[in-house]
């Protein structure tokens, strides 16, 4: 087994793994970031072909446990209504998401104070709003200012993304209805920006940007990293953290692509390997000291999944809309977000809207409504709904609960052996009644703008993009699993900061969010050099 | 080579995507059993889904209705997961040819690099939000 000593190591080099490589680089430490998956190659990306929608049903599909890549481990999501969804490589679920960047509002993070669920975050939106500009800078976050749904001052890089035809659309039906929408912050190049070109719509964020217009952190953050002096290492899958008999870590077990296992010792380790990776490596990494995982004393490891429930409603218009071109996502509304208890749930959602759908795509929902037949009918069905659907999916905010889990499946193992996470997660009442709630916004939204036909589905059952609550953060060591600057409470020189330590989900998408933190702890780490171990 | 389709399966294959999706003298659209595209069809069923598309094939032969459009509609009524499958593979092929896309009125290429153009609008239309005045909940 190989030996090394770096200063810093790095589990993950997605969204936060990357921005920390790059937050760091300037203390001029050696900092090493390992990702168990490849560097992505741009010039690869399904849309380069014209068997673009056969490949993201298989090499570029979202659940690992399909798309079996060499850099992919599989979950056992068997016992969850919503099953995982992820990408393995430098880029991380960035290589894969639809750039939605929205910021958590004020309120997400004094849940317990206003609505007395769940907890409060130990840090607030007002502490967390430079690390938000700096994160929006380093990703080029495009989108109109002036939101009356968020705090004032909220500067955008760049002008927003193209309403479209559909964007007008279901603008117009909001107004009609008199509700809030706005389009949408997006981590989408709309002007060249950072050597990035702008968005060409080319309609299929959510399986790698061949333009590089959307920021994933390899094309981003990792870059910057690099040129500063960072390592990646790419092919590295970590199996557990090591650490020494006074409970300290000192360093990670990995494997190379060929199997062969290396220790790589470092004085920091952070782990950044998202909501179900971080918990599994913790839970793998059990020692005399730790024997129910590393940083466990809490026993909060893996507790408290949450996933973020969505819903989706497709409408069907005698209008042609934008269809296959452009940005997933283009407006939102937070016209249900805060709480109002006549509704029957507290907390709320954000709605997005889903600008069109691609042709194959359209087809086979159109199979699934019982819209398209087998036969002679089946010409004349597609042309009534190609470039005549639109949707919008509702992020249902999914409160803390500790039955559901991330542990370690007893039989189930990666390509070196390595136990693998089971998921077991049910939906509370709360998100049922919250997600029934959204479905009849929406179809009320998509009736207005003119659609003949809706259609659900509830919960999105490949839809578990948003992994979090599986190490929280908290000032008390027996109830949560990092201090309030991402240190665990058990370990001085370990840190987690992906979405596991969220202690509250929102009701948006988190990536802004997971590397607005990641970023700020990282600057608490530069600040703390000096007695970081105290 | 057992990991490929058979010659068997591949004209039951054929059987069922001429089905599935018959050709328009109305669109002036091949089917989706036109010989060249077929071909694609089963080079993708090979390489993406081999061991799914024979499960399904074999259902299929193991219906006992003798038309095919019979066939087809015990076939969805009763393998939906299988012919589920069917669909992807027969639809992200067809859709993907010339003559197909351009009958949609889609230019038959891959959609980068040229990629598409989508609507501008006027910001105007978001004066009726912006006269609302916040809406954000204050957290202290």
């Amino acid at each position: 087994m190989s030996e090394d000593i770096v200063d810093v190591v790095i589990v993950g080099a997605g969204a936060s793994g990357a921005a920390v490589a790059w937050n760091l680089a300037e203390t001029k430490m050696h900092i090493v970031c390992l990702d168990q998956g490849p560097m992505p190659d741009s010039s690869k990306y399904p849309t380069t072909g014209r068997d673009w929608e056969t490949r993201i049903q298989n090499d570029f599909q979202h659940s690992p446990n399909f798309r079996k890549a060499p850099g992919d481990y599989p979950i056992n999501d068997d016992n969850s209504p919503i099953k995982i969804v992820n990408w393995n490589g430098v880029g991380g679920g960035t290589v894969l998401y639809a750039g939605h960047m929205p910021r958590l509002l004020p309120s997400d993070f004094r849940v317990k104070t206003l609505d007395g669920v769940a907890d409060d975050w130990p840090v607030s939106y007002d502490e967390l709003e430079p690390f938000y500009v700096e994160n929006e800078k380093m990703m080029g976050v495009s989108g109109l200012e002036g939101d009356p749904a968020y705090p004032e001052g909220k500067k955008r890089v760049m002008p927003p993304v193209p309403l479209g035809k559909t964007g007008k659309k279901v603008g117009e039906a909001c107004n009609e209805l008199g509700w809030h929408w706005w389009p949408s912050d997006t981590a989408i190049a709309t002007q060249d920006y950072d050597g990035r070109g702008k968005c060409i719509n080319l309609g299929a964020c959510l399986f790698g940007c061949a333009q590089g217009a959307k920021a994933s952190t390899d094309i981003t953050y990792a870059q910057h990293a690099m040129r500063a002096g960072v390592e990646f290492r790419t092919g590295a899958r970590v199996s557990q953290i090591t650490t020494d008999d006074e409970g300290m870590a000192t360093g990670v077990l990995y494997f190379d692509n060929d199997g062969t296992e290396h220790h790589l010792q470092a004085h920091i380790v952070i782990v950044a390997s998202n909501g179900v990776g971080t918990p599994r490596l913790l839970l793998n990494s059990k020692s005399n000291l730790h024997p129910d995982g590393l940083a466990n004393s809490s026993g909060l490891v893996g507790k408290n999944l949450m996933l973020h429930p969505y819903s989706w409603v497709n409408g069907i218009f005698e209008d042609e809309l934008d269809g296959y071109r452009g940005s997933h996502k283009n407006v939102w509304s937070l016209q249900h977000y805060e709480t109002d208890q006549s509704r029957g749930f507290v907390r709320g959602y954000i709605l997005e809207s889903h600008r069109g759908a691609a042709t194959v795509e359209t087809v086979m929902n159109g199979y699934g409504w019982g819209e398209i037949p087998w036969g002679d009918g089946h010409h004349d069905a597609v042309r009534a709904l190609h470039n005549r659907t639109t949707s919008w999916v509702a992020v249902c905010e999914d409160l803390p609960e500790p039955h559901n889990t991330v542990t370690i499946d007893p039989e189930l193992t990666d390509s070196n052996g390595i136990p693998a996470p089971k998921i077991d997660y049910t939906l509370s009442e709360n998100s049922i009644n919250m997600l029934n709630h959204s479905v009849e916004q929406i179809e009320t939204i998509l009736k207005t703008a003119g659609a003949t036909k809706t259609f659900k589905q509830v919960p999105i059952e490949y839809g578990g993009w948003h992994l979090l609550g599986t190490a929280r953060m908290g000032t008390d060591a027996t109830n949560s699993v990092v201090n309030e600057w991402g240190r665990a409470h058990d370990v001085k020189n370990l840190f987690i900061v992906d979405g596991s330590i969220f202690v509250t989900s929102s009701g948006v998408n988190p990536t802004n969010t997971i590397q607005a933190m990641a970023l700020y702890i990282s600057d608490q780490i530069k600040q703390r050099l000096a007695n970081l171990f105290d | 080579m057992t990991d490929m389709l058979t010659t068997a399966e591949i004209e039951t294959f054929s059987e069922i995507a001429g089905l599935m999706i018959p050709a328009s003298t109305k669109h002036n659209l091949p089917g989706a059993n036109d010989p060249a595209i077929m071909a694609e069809i089963v080079t993708d069923a090979n390489t993406n889904a081999v061991e799914g598309v024979k499960q399904a094939l074999a259902a299929w032969s193991g219906l006992s209705e003798t038309s095919g459009p019979d066939r087809a509609a015990a076939f969805l009524e009763t393998c939906a997961g299988h012919a589920s499958l069917l669909q992807a593979v027969v639809n992200r092929v067809y859709y993907r040819t010339d003559a197909v896309m351009q009958s949609l009125g889609m230019e038959a290429r891959a959609p980068f690099p040229a990629g598409y153009e989508v609507d501008e609008h006027d910001w105007s239309i978001l004066d009726p939000v912006r006269a609302m005045g916040p809406i954000w909940r204050a957290a202290s």
